[in-house]
């Protein structure tokens, strides 16, 4: 018996370039808004891999997504480029890494030492930068987003007004506004006001007293993007 | 999709030097992954996230000296919010003239650009059907990822990557295939 399945016709290098060609040739269709912080941090790792993989599932089912993947790769790969110094060793290079291959025949435990001064310096430098800039700390307290509406407070159906506060350095805003089983189904981008009313007919069918889940996106001068938590308003 | 190697403003040339790397990366980046359609917008594109990434430099002389990283990392996203107004005025421009006579309103090769439409949908159907690790694993070599950085990606070894990605395109091969497309 024959162990060859119609399954293991894999699909050859000049086929997967055709089926490429045609996924970039392919003018995306507006999807859902790219985020596209969110690819860059998982194009270059800087998302945990649970997290990279969520990103990919919506690279896999959204052309905008794809073609925000593609041109994350491109540039994250030019940028690594750009940042390597050139490999031009001078004389007292070359001595020194004459000196650390020399390091190869020496005992275990003094290469061991020096890997612990290394991250013990690590960690220090680490820290201090934490001290001096908190900005970087991702979802830290200092850049929170705080809302401005308390939790407890229903909102008239004809004035849905959410504000909030936080991130000064804010160029513009985004929010996001879900209903209780998650599912978006409103977004506005560019606000420039920490302030923002959720046109009525969005709300029309919702019920009286539905959770309203809202969230905001700060955008940064540098094009990073800064999350809220997510609030809840009842809908009077 | 190669791009040449050469020195960034790092090692000892002017930050003007890093923003003219910066801008041949950009237009490399936009003409091997913009759709034919998007041909004509290209030197836009281009000046927009040049645009931003300048300001930013203006608002803040103090960071002139900015890594690389950071100011690709503002180029792209200053891209990618360009391209999605793009894709918006778009569409209001497809509605406006859905009544009138159809005329070819990008460049390019219309026939290819519907072909391609076509294949990419079926290919994205046929993703859906496949088993989750499957998918993602065949996504990034369809992403045009080597075998390393698709299992770096995904947090997997090599092997297992690497097996993903032939049973995934086998399964692949055979949805399209039900489609009437051979690869």
């Amino acid at each position: 018996m024959s162990d060859h399945r119609p399954e293991d016709d894999s699909i050859d290098d000049a086929g997967v370039e055709r089926l490429r060609t045609a996924l970039r040739d392919d003018a995306a269709t507006p999807g859902e808004p790219v985020d596209a912080d969110l690819v860059w941090r998982a194009v270059t790792q800087e998302l945990p891999a649970d997290e990279r993989r969520a990103v990919i599932e919506r690279v896999a089912a959204d052309p905008t997504w794809a073609q925000a993947w593609r041109l994350a790769m491109e540039m994250s790969r030019a940028a690594a480029k750009a940042d390597a110094p050139a490999k031009v060793l001078s004389l007292t290079d070359r001595k020194a890494a004459q000196g650390k291959r020399s390091w190869s025949g020496r005992p275990a435990w003094a290469a061991m030492a020096a890997m612990w001064v290394v991250l013990v310096g690590g960690v220090l430098v680490w820290r201090q930068q934490q001290r001096e800039d908190p900005e970087r700390i991702r979802g830290g307290e200092a850049e929170a987003i705080t809302s401005g509406v308390p939790e407890a407070t229903a909102l008239a159906r004809d004035r849905f007004v959410l504000r909030w506060s936080g991130v000064p350095q804010a160029t513009h805003w985004s929010v996001q506004v879900s209903s209780e089983d998650l599912k978006v189904f409103h977004r506005v981008e560019r606000l420039e006001q920490r302030e923002y009313t959720v046109p009525a007919p969005v709300l029309a069918e919702l019920p009286s007293g539905a959770r309203v889940l809202w969230q905001v996106e700060a955008r940064l001068p540098d094009g990073s993007v800064r999350r809220s938590s997510t609030f809840v308003n009842r809908l009077q | 999709m190669h791009l040449e190697l050469r020195h960034g403003h790092s090692a000892g040339a002017s930050p003007d030097a890093g923003l003219e790397t910066l801008r041949r990366d950009l237009e490399k980046a936009l003409a091997s992954v913009c759709p034919p359609s998007l041909a004509d917008r290209r030197d836009d594109l281009l000046q927009v996230a040049m645009m931003r990434v300048v300001e930013l430099r203006k608002r803040d002389p103090g960071r002139a000296a900015l890594s690389s990283a950071y100011l690709y990392r503002v180029a792209y996203t200053a891209l990618i919010d360009e391209l999605r107004r793009v894709n918006a005025r778009k569409e209001v421009a497809l509605e406006e003239v859905e009544q009138a006579p159809v005329q070819p309103v990008a460049p390019g090769d219309p026939e290819r650009s519907a072909g391609a439409a076509q294949i990419a949908r079926a290919v994205r159907d046929c993703l859906q059907g496949l088993v989750q690790d499957r998918r993602l694993a065949v996504t990034l070599h369809l992403q045009g990822h080597t075998l390393h950085e698709a299992a770096e990606l995904l947090g997997w070894e090599s092997k297992r990557t690497e097996n993903l990605i032939y049973r995934g395109l086998s399964a692949l091969r055979a949805c399209l295939s039900t489609k009437g497309i051979t690869p």
